[in-house]
């Protein structure tokens, strides 16, 4: 993705050839967990499956069941079998792919682990050729991650004597409010230089967002539109149809607010907002990325209940389905205080965006799994066809609403006016215009997982998050989170199967605006 | 026997015709599918001659039209010399892995001997998709030498050829080289396959120190063989010259082989030591650097896998002009 010339080699043609990835290893810690199972393995082994890794390229797994070498690979190879999507297995690459698959038992708050770690990477380094670069992959309960990178550096893992290279990829959540993530970037920072350090948010990796900065800054029709003169408001919405799938216990201290709006959604806002980078380089993204989180207004304590909204499932019935409340959920306490839902209006103090309310919302258990972002253009000025009987209050009479859809059916449409052909006379109905990212080009679209591990172990952090991206999302958030911890909640306050609480939409409207339906 | 006459507007409500019935079948169909989706991202002009290799021109199409679905318009030379001009309209679809929408894309068939063939560019003008770019894929040497060559590579944004194919393939090289130099796009299959050579020989210089590599180069070797007219052995060496300049020879040599590939061997000759990349009878590409060596598989690439990566460069390609260049000049 990172453009930068290549001119100590005078071979090299970048408009043909592949990136390269030097040979290397993955060393995944929490390897017998569900995020190994599901996401990273069947990344990889695609990422095989395309030829897309060097030759010799070996993974190391972690976690503290004993399993040997071949028990961890037969493990591996039912969940790629089970989790790939829109692949197919291949029997004969998975026994190449799984030659370079090893397993390391061991406790991760155990010194003489990281020993055993180093001695299996220099001998797999040896064997296989992968001139000690290793990408290491925090994929563990989150109270480790600092003292992990603290075991990587007093064992010696973070520098390698033959120059090799040595980067951590940081699961979320990176920290639980801004003194949280201070704290951790500062021990990772004894450890390993920013430069590689590599906090994942898998929303910035998945192709649609990736798409927002191609469709701005690629085209010249829309930028000029893209501001508070043109744009009344914008809405982002990740709506999950799930509960917490038991994950009680973990979701119960996280919450929707911190699970998703301080990491992706906010991140996705900023990919919808930020100013053009001079050029397309990892820090000139990030740096933009970063100046548009700064910007956002901070709420004082008194302004969080006009701007926020917290909200809770209840049991319902759906279709010929009796569904949980959360209370009700295995794990959590039946006076659980968590969000299931959060909805924030956010200001950004720029002179491109000031004034323009931006609504973000995310639950669980709402009527289906959708992430959009939908941008919402100022009325006409002249309401030229107005006069018709009926046309001006008509939910048909709708300003032009451009939506990027993240998922699922990832894609673009613009909503327009246009005459209705049937009745006669001049009545106008809205159109929506669409484009199918996935349908449009006949190929499959990479999965986030995929398309972030080839970035990392390519040394390109462009879709990565920076330590100042973190704080300044945190700084965002935090208000409304230290409010809501003290305040208590009538819970719940919506429906499971419900688009959430009554407050949300009084929310809008007291700015004249209401949510879509997405 | 008098001729139909052929009006693009008919082709195109024929086609019209087939999105219309096909989405009826879709949704009388499985209640797996979703409806058939109509896409297309270009107009792609194929230039077959008749009854050669037609049936793998087919399949390159259908392949291309995966990733790339367009209007597919297959221009075919006839034998028959008098052939009067004859059009059909037709669609191909497939269901994507995983997914529940058909794609398909449309296709169009014009064919004429060649007499009649000049006046296949007069109907293309009314049959080309609108603000799409065009790439006209010259897959047939008897067409490259029709007069309505011309006319048809001006309707193209850009075209794509294989000079090892065309009837003088030297002057071909030649010819490539003024219509880039005139400001138009074109692709040689020729020098697509050398990709991988020349990735292959990049990755040899990024493990070393190349300002010092080139004080002690005297210099480079390409084996090649297959005779008379060797374009990846062109190619090649106005790459290398292009990138190593006038001050250092590359000579070519032919030796026998028995492999289909042309190229056999790439050294860099210096004072202390050779670098060699070497691809044996079996494909299997070993390259040495002073005691480091290694092996890798140059995987043969089929037509629609070269002609695949020309489609994604759309705009100018200064390592390849620069190339050619040289390489018409030999
Ligand atoms: N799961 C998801 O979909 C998802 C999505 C986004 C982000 N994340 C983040 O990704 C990370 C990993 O998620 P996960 O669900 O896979 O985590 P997990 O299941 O909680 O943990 C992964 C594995 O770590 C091992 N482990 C626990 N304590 C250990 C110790 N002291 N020493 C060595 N290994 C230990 C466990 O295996 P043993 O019992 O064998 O030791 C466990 O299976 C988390 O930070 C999570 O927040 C997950």
């Amino acid at each position: 993705m990172q453009q930068t010339p290549d001119s100590a080699n005078p071979f090299q043609d970048p408009i043909r050839f592949e990136r390269r990835i030097p040979p290397c290893s993955v060393l995944i810690f929490g390897a017998n967990g569900d995020l190994t199972m599901r996401k990273l393995l069947p990344a990889l082994y695609r990422l095989a499956y395309e030829r897309k890794l060097p030759p010799g390229f070996s993974i190391v797994g972690n976690s503290r069941t004993a399993l040997t070498h071949e028990q961890f690979r037969e493990k591996m190879r039912v969940s790629v079998e089970k989790f790939i999507e829109n692949s197919p297995f291949d029997a004969q690459l998975w026994e190449d792919f799984a030659r370079g698959i090893y397993y390391v038992p061991g406790d991760l708050s155990d010194p003489a682990f990281y020993l055993a770690l180093k001695k299996q990477l220099e001998e797999i380094e040896k064997e296989r050729g992968t001139g000690g670069n290793v990408l290491f992959y925090l994929s563990t309960q989150p109270s480790f991650y600092a003292s992990v990178v603290e075991h990587i550096g007093a064992s010696g893992l973070a520098n390698h004597e033959g120059g090799g290279w040595r980067r951590v990829v940081i699961e979320k959540p990176f920290g639980h409010d801004q003194a949280s993530a201070q704290e951790l970037n500062s021990r990772i920072s004894k450890v390993l230089p920013e430069s590689d350090v590599y906090r994942i948010d898998h929303y910035l990796g998945k192709e649609t967002v990736q798409n927002v900065l191609a469709f701005r800054f690629g085209n010249t029709i829309f930028e000029p539109l893209w501001n508070r003169q043109y744009i009344s408001h914008v809405q982002v919405t990740a709506a999950e149809s799930i509960g917490v799938e038991g994950r009680g216990a973990y979701y119960q201290e996280a919450g929707a607010l911190r699970d998703m709006i301080q990491n992706h959604l906010l991140q996705v806002m900023a990919t919808v907002t930020m100013e053009a980078p001079p050029y397309f380089g990892s820090d000139a993204v990030r740096d933009e990325r970063a100046k548009l989180l700064r910007s956002i207004k901070i709420l004082k304590t008194e302004e969080v209940d006009q701007h926020a909204v917290k909200g809770q499932y209840g049991p319902a019935r759906v279709g010929n389905e009796n569904l949980l409340g959360f209370r009700q959920e295995p794990g959590v306490s039946p006076e659980a205080q968590t969000d299931t839902y959060a909805a924030v209006t956010f200001f950004v103090d720029n002179w491109r965006w000031a004034g323009v309310p931006f609504y973000v919302r995310t639950g669980k258990r709402m009527p289906k799994r959708v992430t959009d972002i939908a941008i919402r253009f100022r009325k006409a000025p002249l309401a030229l066809f107005s006069s018709m009987p009926g046309a001006e209050d008509s939910p048909l009479a709708a300003p032009n609403l451009l939506i990027l859809r993240i998922q699922p059916d990832e894609g673009i449409s613009l909503r327009f006016q246009s005459k209705d052909p049937a009745g006669g006379g001049m009545k106008l109905r809205p159109v929506s215009m669409d484009f199918n990212y996935g349908s449009s080009f006949g190929t499959r679209t990479p999965s986030a997982y995929e398309t972030l591990l080839l970035d990392a172990l390519a040394g390109d952090s462009t879709l990565y998050t920076r330590q100042d991206m973190v704080e300044a999302s945190w700084r965002a958030v935090e208000p409304i989170l230290n409010h809501w911890n003290n305040t208590k909640f009538d819970f719940p306050n919506y429906a499971a199967g419900s688009w959430g609480p009554k407050a949300s939409d009084d929310m809008l409207a007291r700015r004249g605006h209401e949510w879509r339906i997405p | 026997m008098s001729a139909t006459v052929v009006k693009p507007e008919k082709l195109l409500k024929d086609l019209s015709g087939l999105w219309v019935q096909l989405g009826k079948e879709e949704t009388e169909g499985s209640d797996r599918s979703a409806g058939v989706l109509r896409a297309v991202t270009m107009t792609f002009l194929l230039g077959v001659d008749e009854g050669e290799d037609e049936v793998a021109a087919g399949e390159a199409l259908a392949q291309l039209m995966h990733e790339h679905p367009s209007r597919a318009i297959v221009l075919k030379l006839r034998k028959d010399d008098g052939a009067v001009i004859e059009g059909r309209a037709f669609a191909q679809c497939w269901m994507p892995f995983g997914r529940r929408q058909q794609i398909c894309c449309e296709q169009i068939e014009l064919s004429a001997g060649g007499a009649a063939f000049e006046d296949i560019a007069s109907l293309l003008r009314g049959l080309i998709a609108p603000d799409l770019p065009v790439v006209f894929w010259c897959r047939c040497g008897r067409l490259f030498e029709h007069p309505s060559f011309a006319t048809l590579a001006g309707m193209a944004d850009k075209v794509i050829v294989d000079s090892r194919n065309l009837p003088n393939p030297k002057a071909g090289l030649r010819f490539l080289h003024q219509q880039l130099a005139a400001g138009h796009l074109y692709g040689d299959l020729s020098w697509t396959r050398l990709t991988r050579w020349r990735e292959t020989v990049a990755n040899v210089f990024e493990r070393m120190d190349c300002k010092e590599f080139f004080n002690q180069l005297n210099r480079a070797v390409i084996e090649y063989a297959h005779c008379p007219e060797p374009q990846a052995a062109y190619y090649l060496s106005g790459w290398l010259k292009s990138v190593l300049g006038a001050k250092f020879p590359v000579d070519c040599i032919h030796v026998e082989s028995g492999a289909k590939w042309q190229i056999k061997k790439i050294r860099f000759e210096t004072a202390l030591t050779d670098v060699e990349i070497d691809r044996s009878e079996k494909g299997i590409v070993e390259t040495h650097i002073q005691h480091f060596s290694a092996r890798t598989v140059f995987e043969e690439l089929d037509e629609a896998r070269l002609v695949r990566e020309e489609l994604a460069i759309l705009g100018r390609d200064p390592i390849f002009a620069r190339a050619l260049e040289i390489a018409s000049q030999i």
